[in-house]
Formats: structure tokens, sequence, C-alpha cells
């Protein structure tokens, strides 16, 4: 299965979901004009990609911001992560934070069904 | 209206379940147990939704205190800027006219020079030239007297001219400090 890969811009968030490693990263800015324009690829990859996923996938979420409806196509992706531990295969999201991110990382947390690391970023 | 579009797309898995829902609700041939199983996965996706609109609403309140914080923020920051900007006007005011006062007492200086150059001038041509031939053809040693005392008053209006004609020329010759400042 092909890499997904997007280069960050300042408006979107690096993509970078590449089966061959051992992680799946999403970092930095995410207020596209239409999000779910921007994300709809991804999540086309990702149907692909839960119906044969690798024995172990791990998440990576660095997020410096991001608008509201770009938090509802993060649901939509941990809804599609979801299903990987339905397969036998493991799957853990660690989500990274500095002050600002921590709360809506526990928003988050409380409403996906995955295992899910909040991790501080020290500066 | 474009914008409203895209964001409803947001939604659209939740849009295509409902109008899915709401046509198996109008089909009265359902078998009990299929309306039981589709009630069950409306439950469970209606619960889904409220987890997501709990978290939707926390995101964009916290988007919001931030902008709110962001504004504030700039508000203050352009009072400030406002204060600095009349105490600048103020200082650049006393600044001009301290240089206003600078440049005319420099052209005061001058022009009492020339002016007191202009009275040797005169008196020399007055007493060297002018009285001789004067108090040849009149015999009257006073007429030369009353040059002198010509001389002498025309020194206060001709300082004034001087002056003014020499202010003139500065004024037109500078530009204010504000134009610098701000060109």
């Amino acid at each position: 299965m092909e890499a997904y890969y997007l280069e960050a811009t300042p408006k979107t968030p690096k993509l970078d979901f590449n089966p061959a490693a051992d992680t799946f990263l999403i970092s930095g800015r995410s207020i596209p004009e239409n999000s779910i324009e921007f994300y709809k690829p991804l999540l086309d990859w990702l149907d692909d990609y839960v119906n044969n996923p690798k024995d172990s996938t791990n998440f990576e979420v660095k997020l410096e911001y991001f608008n509201t409806s770009s938090s509802k196509c993060l649901v939509e992706i941990f809804r599609k992560l979801e299903k990987i531990p339905q397969t036998g295969k493991e799957l853990s999201v660690d989500w990274y934070f500095d002050e600002d991110m921590q709360e809506s990382g526990e928003d988050f947390k409380e409403i996906i069904k995955v295992p899910f690391r909040m991790i501080q970023i020290k500066d | 209206m474009a914008k409203a579009v895209a964001q409803s797309d947001v939604f659209q898995a939740e849009i295509d379940f409902l109008k899915e829902v709401r046509k198996l609700s109008e089909d009265d041939n359902i078998p009990a147990e299929t309306v039981k199983e589709n009630y069950k996965k409306l439950c469970d996706k209606y619960e889904r939704l409220i987890g997501e609109a709990k978290l939707l609403t926390s995101v964009s309140d916290r988007l919001h205190a931030k902008l709110n914080e962001a504004n504030e923020k700039l508000k203050k920051q352009s009072e400030e800027i406002n204060k600095i900007n009349d105490d600048l006007k103020v200082n650049n005011q006393l600044l001009q006219d301290t240089i206003d006062q600078l440049v005319k007492a420099k052209v005061g200086r001058k022009a009492s020079s020339i002016v007191l150059l202009i009275a040797i001038i005169l008196f020399v041509i007055s007493e060297g030239l002018l009285e001789p031939i004067v108090e040849q053809k009149f015999g009257n040693e006073q007429v030369g007297f009353i040059f002198k005392l010509g001389i002498a008053i025309l020194l206060k209006p001709i300082d004034v001219i001087v002056e003014r004609y020499m202010m003139r020329q500065a004024l037109k010759g500078k530009s204010t400090v504000a134009d610098k400042l701000f060109k």
C-alpha cells in the first residue's frame, strides 16, 4: 500500500501516513478553508488501510492549533482507526500537547475508544 | 452559501444515516426485529453525535476564548500605540518650537551682523563722500549730522527687513521635524 504524505503549509498540517514506517503523524496547524475537502483523501486512504492494517499502528498527533471543522475531521480519522483493534491488530494514539492542546486532547480521549496517551511537550 | 454547504459536508455521514433511517421509518412492512436493530443503531449514532457535539462545543468555546483574549490584547496594544503617538506629537511640536526659536535666534544674529556692516558702509559713504560734497554745496555742517541721524533711524527698519527676508529663506529651505521623522 502506498504512503499518504502531505507537506505542512501555514494553514494545513503535515500528514505522514506511511505503512512501511511504525508511526503515522499529523503535525502543525489545521485551519484549512474547507476541512472536509482537505481531509477527504486521507479518510479514503484510511478506509483502505484499516481493511489490512499492520500488526501495530502508532498514530502521533502533534497539532499546534486546529479549527472547529478540523476537529470534526479528526474525530472521523479516529473513528476509522477505531476499527483497527477490531481486526485484532494493535493501535495506539499519542497526543502531544502544550498548554493549549491539553484540554482538546482530553476531550478527544473522552469520546474515542482507542488507547490514547497524553504526552506533554517539553520546552 | 457555498461555505455553508461545505461545512454541512463535515456531517455528511450523519446526514446519510438520518436519510436512511427516515426511509426505513416510512416503510410499514419492516419486521419488528429489523426495527429494533435499526433503533439500536440510531441510539448508538445519537450517543456518538452527543459526544462529538460536546467536543465541538468545547473546541469552539476555547477558540472563541482565545480569539477574545487576542482581541483584548490587540485593543490594549492599540491604545498604547495611540498614547505613544499622542506623546510623540506633543514632543514633536515642542521640538519644532525649539528648532524654530533656534533658527530665529541664528537668523537674528546674522541679520544684526549684516545691518552692522550696512551701517558701517553707510557711515563711511556719508563721512567720506557725501558730507564733503553737501558741506561744500550748502556750507552747512548740520547737514552731515542729519545724514548720520537718518542712518541711525534707518538701522532698525533695515534690521527688521533683513531679518524677515532671512527668516523666509531659512523656513523655505528646511522641512519640519515631523516630515523628517515620518518620511
